[in-house]
């Protein structure tokens, strides 16, 4: 693999800091989501909320649904990693490739749903686009989950040509990969630790979640780094 | 005769080093679960008093005996296979004890929903289905992972072993965090 590749799959790698900061500052804080309203938030206020603050939450929500892309990009760089490392395995690589494009369609879907919401506050059924938006946002997790996982069993898988990539990390992918699982009490629940505004299924899991791509993107970037010092790479059943 | 090199605790933990990153983790979910819980039932003791009525302690004192068995005999296996024999019975025994705590979980979970009780009744009712839910999920990962350690059982390598110590821990924990729930959900008065 030439210098050229190295150099791209540290920019998708990137894609990352964007995931990151288009989360946070148009959803979170031009959306007006942190804290989030919650399923028992009232229907007269929520109305409200879209009507006031129109303009600033199509901003937030056409970002957000745009910041979908950077899920592919930054899924196409672990592509291109893990195969460089192990071009025999296909199953784990395209598995998480196609989970990672697959993690950004429900963060597209609730960004446009939400963005409906507040296109035509006064006449949309904006109670209904709201939860879709959440249901989407948050039962989009077993995509993650998957990804996590291929990642994380990938890595544990290669230790010794990837040391840069911590087996702890990997524990901890597959543990907040299956940690995720409480998102399916989300539709149960209007208040409370469970619903999708409630300290697990919000503060805890998106927490999570994101410790977990801030860090697993750290140790992927050192990966590249050391893969292309040493140029490690399997070799068929002998370097495993 | 006991010897000084067996009463030496060992310089490092068994199994992989990171599964137990991944069983600290578990254990620190699980205790947020306790904590949530507890707090919730000192608020409104007599409604979860009543709640709790519906459930029944010796079921959950069976399943508390099928779990502590089957931990001590994946221990047994895992031993066994140090000493180069084969653990397989052991471990077969274990995984059929597990299978049975499903079962016995299963009739429960139907009994309990036949009486009337749903998870969305009050916050008994939510952390009960939740918790033992988790808890579950836990039990059915950790009967996989026996399922593969039984494949191992009579291995000598030591990437194999390691991958039965790592199997046996996850098990321990399941086994660990029931003996908290049984208690809280089932006991505590």
């Amino acid at each position: 693999m030439g210098t050229h590749q190295y150099r791209l799959i540290r920019l998708c790698l990137w894609s990352c800091v964007l995931i990151v900061l288009f989360f946070f500052l148009f959803w979170g804080i031009i959306g007006q989501n942190l804290p989030p309203r919650g399923p028992d938030f009232p229907l007269e206020d929520l109305v409200i909320h879209f009507s006031e603050h129109s303009m600033t939450l199509r901003l937030a929500y056409v970002m957000t649904a745009f910041s979908s892309v950077f899920f592919l990009t930054w899924g196409t760089g672990i592509f291109a990693l893990m195969r460089h490392i192990d071009p025999d395995d296909y199953v784990l690589p395209y598995m998480q490739l196609i989970s990672a494009s697959f993690t950004g369609i429900p963060v597209f879907l609730a960004g446009l749903f939400w963005l409906a919401a507040a296109f035509r506050p006064e006449t949309a059924p904006i109670l209904l686009l709201h939860d879709l938006g959440w249901f989407f946002f948050d039962l989009g997790f077993a995509f993650t989950t998957i990804q996590m996982v291929s990642i994380s069993v990938f890595f544990m898988y290669h230790q010794r040509l990837a040391p840069t990539y911590p087996a702890w990390i990997c524990w901890v992918g597959i543990w907040v990969g299956l940690g995720q699982l409480l998102f399916l009490l989300v539709p149960f629940f209007y208040s409370g630790p469970f619903a999708w505004a409630g300290l697990f299924n919000f503060w805890i899991e998106f927490s999570a979640v994101f410790f977990w791509v801030v860090f697993a993107t750290i140790f992927l970037y050192r990966t590249v780094g050391h893969i292309e010092q040493t140029g490690a790479k399997a070799v068929k059943s002998s370097s495993r | 005769m006991i010897t000084a090199s067996r009463v030496t605790a060992p310089k490092v933990l068994v199994g992989d080093q990171g599964v137990w990153i991944f069983i600290l983790a578990d254990l620190v979910l699980f205790l947020c679960f306790f904590t949530l819980y507890s707090a919730e039932r000192l608020s409104d003791v007599p409604a979860f008093r009543e709640s709790q009525a519906l459930l029944s302690s010796a079921t959950g004192a069976i399943n508390t005996l099928l779990l502590l068995t089957s931990s001590w005999l994946v221990a047994l296996g895992v031993h066994r296979a140090r000493d180069r024999k084969s653990g397989r019975l052991s471990i077969a025994t274990a995984i059929a004890l597990g299978v049975l705590f499903v079962g016995v979980k299963i009739t429960e979970y139907v009994h309990v929903i036949d009486d009337g009780a749903s998870m969305t009744d009050n916050g008994f009712f939510m952390y009960y289905f939740v918790i033992t839910g988790m808890h579950l999920v836990h039990v059915l990962i950790g009967l996989v992972v026996l399922v593969l350690v039984f494949g191992k059982a009579e291995s000598v390598s030591r990437k194999d072993r390691v991958f039965m110590e790592s199997g046996a821990a996850y098990w321990h924990m399941v086994d660990l965090l029931w003996l908290f729930i049984f208690p809280l959900l089932y006991l505590l008065t």
